[in-house]
Formats: structure tokens, C-alpha cells, sequence
């Protein structure tokens, strides 16, 4: 979401409300650069925005580094995970919506044990 | 801490619901994107009729996706197959919108929408723009079977700007957002509880 936003923001102006960490500006440049090739010329969101939140493209791989992921996701072991969603619950947050990828179902019996831990 | 799914939606997204049911997931909501995956009602609809506890909502819908009488009409016929289980998440819209070239929509016309919205499903005559001219409308058969708008289907707002977030304070609405970190998302809820509380809205209502 953040290339694709960072995309959209170099095409169109849209606004970016996802601030960009600046550990991995490198390959957010590497994408809006890659991205100003697509075509078509008059429509380069349709490239921008294939396989959004459903699929990596092939040509993107090269930019999802573990630095990013790190820095911009909510991945981490199941400890590390157990602590972040302990530390949003003394917060106030009342629910997290954890996104399941298409092919990636297998993931929701992965946090259902996170889960447990919060029964 | 209640735990939620978020689909992308596809046709057999109730499959993915069923479990998260079975799994004590407490919501599932499905992605309403047009050009990206499938379309989210018709998703809910199945997992409407394979579920049972789980709360269905839209996470989130577009207004400028469809009328609001239609998604009045969507809702209030989910409503019916899942009496009290149906969720109304909205926003401006970034992929639904973006995949299609277009920025978010105005944060008015959004407000407007989800008047007409939740006048229907009260079942108020009420009066709004449609195709240029000022019309009244209501849902004519409301006590007819066919749909349901006497259980509440609550409506969550999807905000990340001080604009947004008090907009979803005047509505007293459940807000949505994205979180990527702990400190980032501790950060956005102590924005959204000041705007909370300039709403005039108490705190342990958010």
C-alpha cells in the first residue's frame, strides 16, 4: 500500500496520509520510478493498482525488502505480535481487523492463537 | 479485545467468514473495491446465510460506488437474512477510487450519503438530490418481509484526518483506521479520542 500510495502521489498529487519511514525511502523511490514507466501513459494507475492488497506483482518483489516489511507492517513472531496487540489494549484500542491475502488463509488459524491469548 | 477479519473479497468469501466464525472472530468485513476484487454484497449475502454469530460489514464501502437508496437496500436486505449482525463501514475511498483513477471523494458528500443511508433504513420519507432535482423518497414496503430495517445496523466511519475523525464524532460512529505500528497506532487513537471529546461525545462511548 505505501509504493502504491507513493505512486499516486507522483502521478496525481493525491495526498500520502501514510508517512514514509525514512529507512526505506530508497525503495520507495525505486518504485515511483519504475511506476512513471507504466502504461498506459494516460492511466498508469491501472499498473499502480493491479494486485493492490491481493497479490505482489513480479516487478514489485524487488522493492518489498525484510527492512520494509519490518518498518511498515505489523509482522513480527507470535510474542512480539502478543505484546503489540497487549500494549493497543492498555491503549483503548477495542478490536483488531487483521487482513487475510487471498492464498494466505492459512494465516487466520495463525492469529486465532494470538487471539486466544486475549480470551 | 475483540479480533475482526478483513477479506478481499472474492465469490467464496464465506468460507473465510465461516471460520473466522468458528475461530470466535467477533467481525468480518469485506474490502468494497469494484475494479480490485468481488463484489462485497453479494459476498455478504453468502456469508450471511453460512454464518450465524459473526457481525458482516463493509470494510469499507465507497459512496460514489452506488446510490445510497441501493446500499440502503443492500443493507437492509442483509439485515433480513442476518437480523442484527450487519455493519455499515464507510470512507472516501483510496483503492476503489484510485484503481480508477479518481482522489477521494468529499468528506460533505460522504456525510449526505449516509443521512439518505440511515433515513431509509429508519424509515423516514426524506428528501435528496437524484439525477439534478430534489426528490422525496422512502422504502415503500419496509414491513412487507422483504427486507429488515427494524434491527440497527451500526456504522463505523473510516477516518485518519482531524476532519474525518470529527466528522465520525457528530455521527457518533465506531471508527476505523489503519496501524502499521504500536506507537503510530496509539498516536492516531489519541487523535481521534480529542476529537472524541470535542464532539462533545464521552469518552467511553468510542
Amino acid at each position: 500500500m505505501l509504493l502504491h500510495r507513493a505512486a499516486d502521489l507522483d502521478m496525481a498529487g493525491w495526498q500520502n496520509t501514510s508517512p514514509v519511514p525514512a529507512a526505506v525511502q530508497e525503495q520507495i523511490d525505486g518504485y515511483v520510478a519504475m511506476a512513471r514507466g507504466f502504461t498506459p501513459e494516460d492511466a498508469r494507475y491501472l499498473n499502480n493498482h493491479r494486485g493492490h492488497f491481493i497479490f505482489l506483482k513480479p516487478e514489485e518483489r524487488r522493492f518489498i525488502t525484510a527492512e520494509l516489511i519490518r518498518r511498515t507492517t505489523f509482522t513480527a513472531t507470535e510474542q512480539e505480535l502478543k505484546q503489540r496487540v497487549e500494549a493497543l489494549r492498555s491503549a483503548g484500542w477495542n478490536q483488531l481487523v487483521i487482513p487475510i491475502t487471498p492464498g494466505e488463509e492459512r494465516a487466520i488459524e495463525d492469529w486465532a492463537r494470538i487471539k486466544r491469548a486475549f480470551d | 479485545m475483540e479480533f475482526g477479519i478483513g477479506i478481499a473479497t472474492s465469490h467464496d468469501s464465506w468460507k473465510l467468514a465461516q471460520r473466522a466464525e468458528e475461530l470466535g472472530f467477533t467481525h468480518a468485513w469485506f474490502f468494497d473495491t469494484q475494479m480490485i476484487t468481488a463484489d462485497c454484497f453479494v459476498a455478504m449475502g453468502a456469508a450471511a446465510l453460512k454464518t450465524s454469530r459473526i457481525r458482516l460489514g463493509t470494510g469499507v464501502l465507497v459512496p460514489s460506488n452506488r446510490i445510497a437508496a441501493v446500499t440502503a437496500n443492500a443493507f437492509a436486505t442483509l439485515n433480513a437474512m442476518a437480523p442484527g449482525r450487519i455493519d455499515f463501514g464507510v470512507g472516501t475511498g483510496f483503492s476503489a477510487r484510485r484503481a480508477m483513477g479518481l482522489g477521494a471523494m468529499k468528506l460533505a458528500d460522504m456525510e449526505e450519503y449516509i443521512r439518505v443511508v440511515y433515513g431509509l433504513l429508519n424509515d423516514e420519507t426524506l428528501e435528496t438530490d437524484i439525477e439534478g432535482r430534489r426528490r422525496k423518497i422512502r422504502f415503500l414496503n419496509p414491513d412487507f418481509g422483504l427486507i429488515n430495517t427494524q434491527d440497527p445496523v451500526r456504522l463505523h466511519v473510516s477516518a485518519y484526518g482531524p476532519k474525518s475523525q470529527a466528522l465520525t464524532a457528530k455521527l457518533n460512529a465506531g471508527w476505523k483506521t489503519f496501524i502499521a505500528d504500536v506507537p503510530g497506532a496509539i498516536g492516531a487513537l489519541e487523535s481521534m479520542q480529542q476529537s472524541w471529546k470535542d464532539g462533545g461525545r464521552s469518552p467511553g462511548d468510542l
